[in-house]
């Protein structure tokens, strides 16, 4: 039988610790607040998630950072809160390798915590950076394909009339390293050998609309071995519908097993 | 009445003061969240959250307002429904009879962390229908933050937005001219199958609040409430919150979450309006 204790590490980090039933000495997960949804994840995703990989033996811990939640005023840089609570689980837990991540802004975080600190061995990445370039704009066309003549008629006026697309993107409200630095940031991450899952829904779609764009971003080492990749054009970028949810669990269980 | 405007009070940075717990019994464990007075209390509230979805969206404003009125002398205790949040429980497991249960539940866990404190009862959207019940079962102040009147007329607003979210091109770029089929037991993610549906349907807060005593004028009710809504009648005090502090629960993404003047001078009224307080 799984066990859950809520933990309060003191600095800032509050959260759930779900732990199987027995040890296993898998490295200890931990999941990030989506944006400024709080640590049970949107639609209960981080609870079911929890429970699920501590089902085959792998624990978890489900995290408010500062300013989300129930966690403090945000103060300062989460990334050193988040590394502390990793010194924490080490005395409390055991844990000495740790897989971080999660949605959004969760996994920009993650991906700076990973560089920040060697004791990361695995990302979690759901719907993280990607640069556009030219097979965003070749997904673009298959999306305006797809909704039939009126709606090319309407982006085909719009460019007529050269009607400016809005300052504010992805970018600007993301945590985003600049583009040739996350190529060299994935290619450190990839000799470390930090095994990578990285899934792209159709919610990116203001920045990701085709799968190639992922090679296009990372070069080379997207084809690596401890790179999982995936690109569900379907599922909405908070997995409303239950069946994404679960589609997103079973991928995660499956993938949870590189590191057993 | 619209209460006056009051500086946001700095947040508590002893994070020791609030204490997570699993609470109830082993087959219904309800995750909780206990917040200390700063000194000695003077009263204690049972919080009772909205239902589905709103639930994690309300989740950092309830903390907040759990956090200024621990500040002035309020402990608290908010708890998820089984099934929801952080409590066990699959979300199957749902329904309105046992939120009332997990209610009365949670009453039971404060009282014995708050021994001889004067309790309240407070509910938050939906939550305001279990909240009203516990009132009226255990005799209790009663306090609403938004409450819903009208269980049929937010289960009409749910699916409207639950077909809107469907075929929104925003959520589903790829999905063409076809929106994602309904499904029949849920609504906007949760599970909502039709005898909960029916369930909701059937809620009418005045019927509760009359239940409870407020005709009588045995109910002690405080209700904070968008300041466009249609008044409770029979509250002792309604505060107006501004519309910008009360729209969170029409879209599913979520914006930060903060405690405004005018949200912070809501709280501190109600805060006065508690046993010991300025107001009583």
């Amino acid at each position: 039988m799984i066990e859950e204790s809520p933990l309060d590490f003191g600095n800032g980090l509050t959260g759930v610790l779900t732990l199987p039933e027995k040890p296993t000495g898998q490295p200890l997960w931990v999941l990030l607040n989506a944006g400024f949804i709080p640590r049970s994840g949107p639609f209960r995703m981080h609870v079911e998630l929890a429970r699920s990989l501590a089902g085959q033996g792998v624990p978890v811990l489900r995290v408010d950072l500062p300013g989300v939640g129930d966690g403090p005023p945000k103060r300062g840089d989460d990334i050193a809160v988040i590394r502390h609570g990793f010194d924490r689980l080490r005395e409390l837990a055991g844990a000495q390798r740790f897989v971080v991540g999660g949605l959004c802004s969760a996994a920009d975080q993650a991906w700076k915590i990973a560089l920040a600190d060697e004791r990361v061995c695995g990302l979690l990445l759901l719907d993280p950076y990607a640069r556009r370039g030219a097979w965003f704009r070749v997904g673009q066309l298959k999306i305006l394909l797809g909704r039939g003549a009126s709606a090319l008629a309407t982006v085909l006026g719009r460019l007529v009339r050269r009607k400016r697309a809005s300052d504010i993107e992805d970018g600007n409200l993301r945590d985003w390293p600049q583009a040739a630095a996350a190529r060299v940031e994935f290619e450190r991450l990839v000799a470390r050998g930090v095994e990578v899952f990285a899934l792209y829904t159709g919610g990116a779609a203001s920045y990701f609309t085709h799968r190639a764009q992922f090679a296009a971003t990372f070069g080379a080492c997207a084809a690596a071995r401890c790179v999982h990749f995936e690109h569900w054009p379907d599922c909405d970028h908070m997995f409303m519908r239950v069946q994404d949810r679960a589609r997103l669990l079973q991928a995660v269980r499956d993938w949870a097993r590189v590191f057993a | 009445m619209t209460a006056a405007t009051a500086s946001p009070a700095p947040e508590r940075a002893n994070p020791a003061l609030h204490e997570f717990a699993f609470a109830g019994a082993p087959e219904r464990r309800l995750f909780t969240v206990y917040r200390a007075a700063r000194g000695a209390a003077r009263a204690a509230f049972v919080l009772c959250p909205p239902f589905f979805h709103e639930q994690f969206l309300s989740y950092r404003l309830l903390s907040l307002v759990a956090a200024r009125l621990a500040e002035r002398g309020i402990a608290s205790l908010r708890f998820d429904y089984y099934g929801t949040g952080d409590s066990w429980g699959d979300e199957s497991a749902f329904d309105l009879d046992g939120a009332c249960a997990d209610a009365d539940t949670a009453l039971a866990e404060l009282a014995r962390r708050q021994p001889g404190v004067p309790l309240i009862a407070f509910g938050a959207r939906a939550g305001a229908w279990p909240a009203a019940r516990l009132a009226r079962r255990h005799g209790l102040p009663l306090w609403l933050w938004q409450p819903l009147p009208d269980g049929r007329a937010w289960l009409d607003e749910l699916v409207a937005m639950d077909a809107r979210e469907r075929a929104s091109r925003l959520r589903y770029p790829f999905i063409g001219n076809e929106p994602k089929p309904a499904d029949p037991d849920r609504l906007l993610a949760s599970y909502c199958p039709p005898p909960l549906r029916a369930q909701i349907a059937a809620q009418r807060l005045d019927t509760l609040l009359a239940d409870a005593g407020l005709a009588s004028g045995g109910l002690d009710l405080r209700v904070a409430d968008d300041e466009r809504a249609a008044p409770l009648s029979g509250a002792r005090e309604r505060l107006a919150l501004p519309a910008a502090a009360t729209d969170w629960h029409e879209k599913i993404d979520l914006r930060a979450t903060f405690i405004t003047p005018p949200v912070a001078a809501c709280i501190d009224a109600l805060a006065a309006a508690a046993p010991g307080g300025a107001a009583t």
